[in-house]
C-alpha cells in the first residue's frame, strides 16, 4: 500500500454535501481525495450550459444531446427523464451564456449555510444575488403579495384593517415560536398538516393562509406538517432584513454549481486532490478500484448520495426550465431604479384551474443573475408529478406571460426534468449533513471548520 | 500548572492595564487644568487653540472647552483676518466638527458648534448641511438630533431662498414612515410641518377645507400602523396630538379651525374605531386608556353627562389599565377619580 494512494477520506461525487464535507476534512488537516466521473463539479447540484447538449448538426439541423448526469458510486442515474423541447428555432441565440440548473433553489439569507459561507470566507468565490418573493396567484384568480414584513403589512392599502392584525399576530407568533407557552402548544401539531393548525389557531382568511404556506414556505402540494412549515418561515423572517430586503440568496452562474465549486476550490486550497472525469470501477469500504485498474485506499470512503436518506422519498417532483426572449420587468421588483434580478411567484393549488389541486412554484431569474444574456428570462417551474403535469406548465407559463407585461416576451425552448422531492430539500439540509458525515469520520464536530481564517485577499 | 500561570498573567495584565490607565488620567487631568486655568486669566491667545483640540479629541462632550474655542476664535483670531481668511478658518472648524459628528452623532455640544460655525461664516453652505442631515439619518433614521438640525437646516434654506420646503420635507417624513413606522422623531417633525402648512393658508373656508383633508389622511395612516402593532408608543402619541389631546398651551392646530359639531365627528368615529380594535386586543393600553379620554372629551364637547353605562364601561376599563400596566397604577387609579369626578359633577 503506497503512501501516495493512502488517504484519511476519500469522497466521490462532488455534490453540495460532498463539497461541504470535503473543505470541512481539508480544514482539519486530514489527507483528502475527491473524485467525480462527471467532467464537471456538482452531480445533480450543478448546471449545464445550454452549449452542452445542444449542437447544430452539418446540416443546420438543431440536435438534442443526451443529458447524462451521474452520481458518482452510485449506480441509480440522479435525473430521470430529461426532456428538451424547442419551440422557437428560428429566435434561438447562440447558445452562449446559457446556464440551466438541474435543480433550481436558493440559499436562505439567514441560514446556516450562508453562515458558514461568512464564517469561511467562501462567499469571496461567489458573486451572490438577492431573489425576493413577488406575486402570489391566489384561488380567486387575483395577483397578491406575500407578507414579507411589518412594514409591507403596513403599507399593504388593499389589506383589510383586521387582516393586518391576524397577519402580524401570527407574525409575532413565528417569532416567539420557541417560547416554552408555545411550544406547548404546538405539541399535537408538529406532524400534523399546517393548513389545520392555521385554521384551529389563528383566524386568518383564506388568500392570507394562503400567502403563508404557498408563499413563506414555497410548498409544493397542501400537506405540509405544522413543523416544517413553522421551521421554513421563522427562518424566511430571519433571514428577511439580513443583508437587506430581501430573504434569499443566489450565486451567479448557477447557484448549486458555484457552490460546490467554492467549497471544492477552498478544500484545494487546504490541500485536497481532486479528480474529475475519473471512471471508477468498483467501491468499498475502505478502497476504491479506478478506471485503469488502480487503487486507492482510506478510511473512510463517502459515497454521493440523494440528501435525507438513502434511499429515494418516492416522490417527484416536474421541473421546467423556460428560456424566454424578453427581459419581463413585470416579473420583477423594481426599486427606484433598479430592477432587481430574481424573483419568486407562487400559484396557489385550484388557482389554475379546478382540476389542479397542487401548487407550482416559480423563479424568474434575469440577466443580472448570470444565467442569461441581455434581453433574456430563465423561467423555473416546479410542480409537484402528476398527469396534468404539462397542462399546468402551459397555464402558468400563460399566465407569467400576461404578468410580464411586454410584447416581445416568447418562450423559446424548454428543458423538463424529473427530481426526487428530497433532493429540493434546503441547502441549509446539506450543512446539516455534511456535519453529522464529518463526525463519523473525526468524532465529533467541534472542529468543524474552526481553524484561523487568514485567507490572504488575492489567493488564487 | 497552565491555570495557575495564566492567573497570574491576567493579574499582570490588570496590573499594567491600571498604570496605563493612571498616567493617561494624569495627562487629561494635567490638561483640563491647563484649560482652566487659561480661561480664568481670560487667556484667549490663539496658542490656546490646540490645547481645545487636544482636550476635545480625548473627549468632545466637555462643552465649557467649546465654549473656550468660541471665545477664542471670537476674541482674538476673527478680529484680524479679512472676511476670505475667516471663512477659510470656518471651513475647516466645520471640517473638524464634522469628523467628530461621524463618531458622537448624538452629542448637543457639537451640533451647537457646528450651528455657530455656521451662523459666523459668511458664505455657508446650506446644501451641503442638507446633505448631512441625509447621511445622519440614513445611517439612523431615529436620530432626533438628525432631525432637529435637519429642521434647522431647511429653516436656514427657506430663509435664504425665500421659499418653502413643507410639502417636500413631508415627503421625507412620509418615506421614513413608511420604512418603519416606529420613527417618533419623524411623526413629531410632521406635527411640526403640518401646523405651518395649514397655517399658511390665510381663506378661512380653504383652511378650514385642507385642515379636514390633512386630518382624515392621517388618521387613516394611523389606523393602518395601529392595527398592524398597536403596542407602539409613538403612533398614539401622534393620534393624540390630531385630536387635540396632548399637552399643547393654546389650541389644537387641527381641529381649531373645524366646528363643534365637526369636532365630534371625528371623535366618535375614532372611538368606534378604537372599540374595534379593543375588541382584538383587549389587553392593549393604549386602547383603553384613549377610550377613556376620548370618551371624556366627547361628553364635554357635547356638554352632556355621560350615561352609566359609559361610566361602567370607563371604571372597568381603569381595572383592565391597573392589571395590564401595574407599573403606572397610581395614573390610572386618578383616571378613575377623574371619571368619578366627572359623574359626581
Amino acid at each position: 500500500m503506497q503512501d501516495s494512494n493512502s488517504f484519511d477520506v476519500i469522497l466521490l461525487g462532488t455534490n453540495l454535501v460532498n463539497s461541504i464535507l470535503s473543505s470541512a476534512c481539508s480544514w482539519a488537516n486530514l489527507k483528502v481525495l475527491h473524485i467525480d466521473e462527471n467532467p464537471f463539479y456538482g452531480e445533480v447540484d450543478g448546471s449545464f450550459s445550454l452549449r452542452d447538449i445542444i449542437n447544430i448538426s452539418e446540416n443546420g439541423n438543431l440536435e438534442v444531446g443526451n443529458l447524462r448526469i451521474k452520481r458518482s458510486g452510485d449506480d441509480a442515474l440522479a435525473l430521470q427523464d430529461v426532456n428538451i423541447e424547442v419551440l422557437e428555432k428560428g429566435l434561438l441565440p447562440s447558445f452562449k451564456g446559457f446556464t440551466i440548473e438541474l435543480i433550481s433553489k436558493e440559499m436562505y439569507a439567514g441560514g446556516s449555510l450562508v453562515e458558514l459561507l461568512s464564517k469561511t470566507k467562501i462567499y469571496k468565490y461567489l458573486l451572490l444575488k438577492p431573489q425576493r418573493s413577488f406575486r402570489l396567484y391566489t384561488s380567486d384568480q387575483v395577483w397578491t403579495k406575500v407578507p414579507e414584513s411589518r412594514a409591507d403589512i403596513f403599507n399593504d392599502k388593499t389589506l383589510p384593517l383586521t387582516h393586518k392584525r391576524m397577519i402580524m399576530r401570527f407574525m409575532k407568533f413565528v417569532s416567539s415560536v420557541d417560547d416554552n407557552q408555545n411550544q406547548e402548544k404546538l405539541k399535537e401539531w408538529l406532524s400534523k398538516p399546517f393548513q389545520d393548525f392555521l385554521k384551529k389557531n389563528f383566524e386568518l382568511p383564506r388568500t392570507i393562509q394562503e400567502g403563508i404556506v404557498y408563499g413563506l414556505c414555497q410548498s409544493l402540494d397542501s400537506n405540509i406538517s405544522t413543523q416544517h412549515a413553522l421551521e421554513k418561515i421563522k427562518k424566511y423572517y430571519q433571514s428577511f432584513g439580513t443583508y437587506g430586503e430581501y430573504s434569499y440568496l443566489l450565486a451567479m452562474y448557477g447557484t448549486g454549481s458555484e457552490l460546490c465549486q467554492g467549497f471544492c476550490r477552498s478544500s484545494a486550497v487546504m490541500g485536497s486532490t481532486f479528480m474529475l472525469a475519473q471512471k471508477i470501477n468498483k467501491v468499498e469500504a475502505t478502497s476504491v478500484e479506478l478506471g485503469e485498474g488502480e487503487r486507492v485506499w482510506a478510511n473512510n470512503v463517502i459515497t454521493s448520495r440523494p440528501m435525507k436518506s438513502a434511499s429515494k422519498s418516492g416522490i417527484n417532483i416536474r421541473q421546467r426550465c423556460i428560456i424566454v426572449r424578453g427581459k419581463c420587468p413585470g416579473l420583477f421588483h423594481q426599486n427606484l431604479f433598479l430592477l432587481s434580478e430574481a424573483s419568486q411567484i407562487h400559484f396557489v393549488p385550484y388557482s389554475l384551474g379546478d382540476r389542479f389541486s397542487n401548487s407550482v412554484q416559480v423563479r424568474a431569474l434575469g440577466a443580472g443573475t448570470g444565467n442569461c444574456p441581455e434581453g433574456y428570462t430563465l423561467w423555473y417551474l416546479q410542480t409537484l408529478d402528476c398527469e396534468e403535469y404539462f397542462e399546468v406548465f402551459t397555464l402558468a407559463t400563460n399566465k407569467l406571460l400576461e404578468l410580464s407585461h411586454s410584447e416581445d416576451t416568447k418562450p423559446l425552448m424548454y428543458v423538463d426534468v424529473l427530481i426526487d422531492q428530497n433532493d429540493l430539500a434546503d441547502y441549509d439540509v446539506a450543512v446539516e449533513i455534511a456535519k453529522q458525515l464529518y463526525e463519523t469520520i473525526t468524532g465529533s464536530t467541534d472542529t468543524f471548520f474552526q481553524r484561523d481564517t487568514s485567507f490572504d485577499d488575492d489567493d488564487e | 500548572m497552565h491555570g495557575i500561570l495564566r492567573v497570574k498573567l491576567n493579574e499582570e495584565q490588570k496590573r499594567l492595564k491600571l498604570e496605563k490607565e493612571r498616567s493617561k488620567i494624569q495627562e487629561y487631568k494635567g490638561l483640563i487644568e491647563q484649560f482652566q486655568r487659561a480661561r480664568q486669566q481670560k487667556d484667549y491667545s490663539s496658542e490656546k487653540l490646540n490645547l481645545t483640540t487636544e482636550l476635545l479629541d480625548w473627549n468632545p462632550e466637555t462643552y465649557s472647552v467649546w465654549n473656550y474655542r468660541r471665545e477664542i476664535y471670537l476674541c482674538t483670531v476673527f478680529p484680524n483676518v479679512s472676511v476670505n481668511e475667516k471663512q477659510d478658518l470656518l471651513d475647516k472648524e466645520l471640517q473638524y466638527v464634522l469628523s467628530k459628528m461621524k463618531v458622537f452623532p448624538k452629542v448637543y455640544w457639537i451640533f451647537n458648534h457646528r450651528r455657530w460655525c455656521l451662523e459666523n461664516a459668511p458664505y455657508p453652505n446650506w446644501n451641503y448641511e442638507m446633505m448631512i442631515t441625509e447621511k445622519l439619518l440614513s445611517a439612523d433614521a431615529r436620530n432626533f438630533h438628525g432631525w432637529h438640525y435637519r429642521r434647522y437646516v431647511v429653516s436656514q434654506i427657506e430663509k435664504a431662498g425665500n421659499y418653502d420646503l413643507a410639502e417636500k420635507e413631508l415627503q421625507y417624513t412620509s418615506s421614513a414612515i413608511a420604512t418603519n413606522f416606529s420613527n417618533f422623531s419623524a411623526w413629531h417633525n410632521r406635527t411640526k410641518l403640518l401646523e405651518f402648512i395649514i397655517k399658511k393658508e390665510t381663506d378661512f373656508e380653504s383652511r378650514k377645507q385642507l385642515a379636514q383633508k390633512i386630518l382624515q389622511e392621517e388618521l387613516d395612516t394611523i389606523h393602518q400602523a395601529a392595527f398592524t402593532d398597536p403596542d407602539d408608543s409613538s403612533i398614539w402619541i401622534y393620534h393624540r396630538w390630531l385630536m387635540g389631546h396632548c399637552n399643547q398651551v393654546g389650541e389644537p392646530p387641527i381641529l381649531s379651525v373645524l366646528s363643534k359639531e365637526e369636532r365630534t365627528h371625528y371623535l366618535r368615529q375614532e372611538i368606534q374605531l378604537l372599540e374595534e380594535l379593543h375588541e382584538l386586543e383587549p389587553e392593549n393600553k393604549w386602547c383603553c386608556e384613549l377610550l377613556i379620554e376620548y370618551g371624556l372629551l366627547l361628553r364635554t364637547l357635547l356638554n352632556h353627562q355621560p350615561t352609566k353605562e359609559e361610566e361602567a364601561t370607563w371604571i372597568s376599563l381603569t381595572n383592565t389599565l391597573q392589571q395590564v400596566d401595574p407599573q403606572r397604577r397610581g395614573r390610572y387609579q386618578n383616571l378613575r377619580k377623574k371619571i368619578e369626578t366627572v359623574i359626581d359633577a
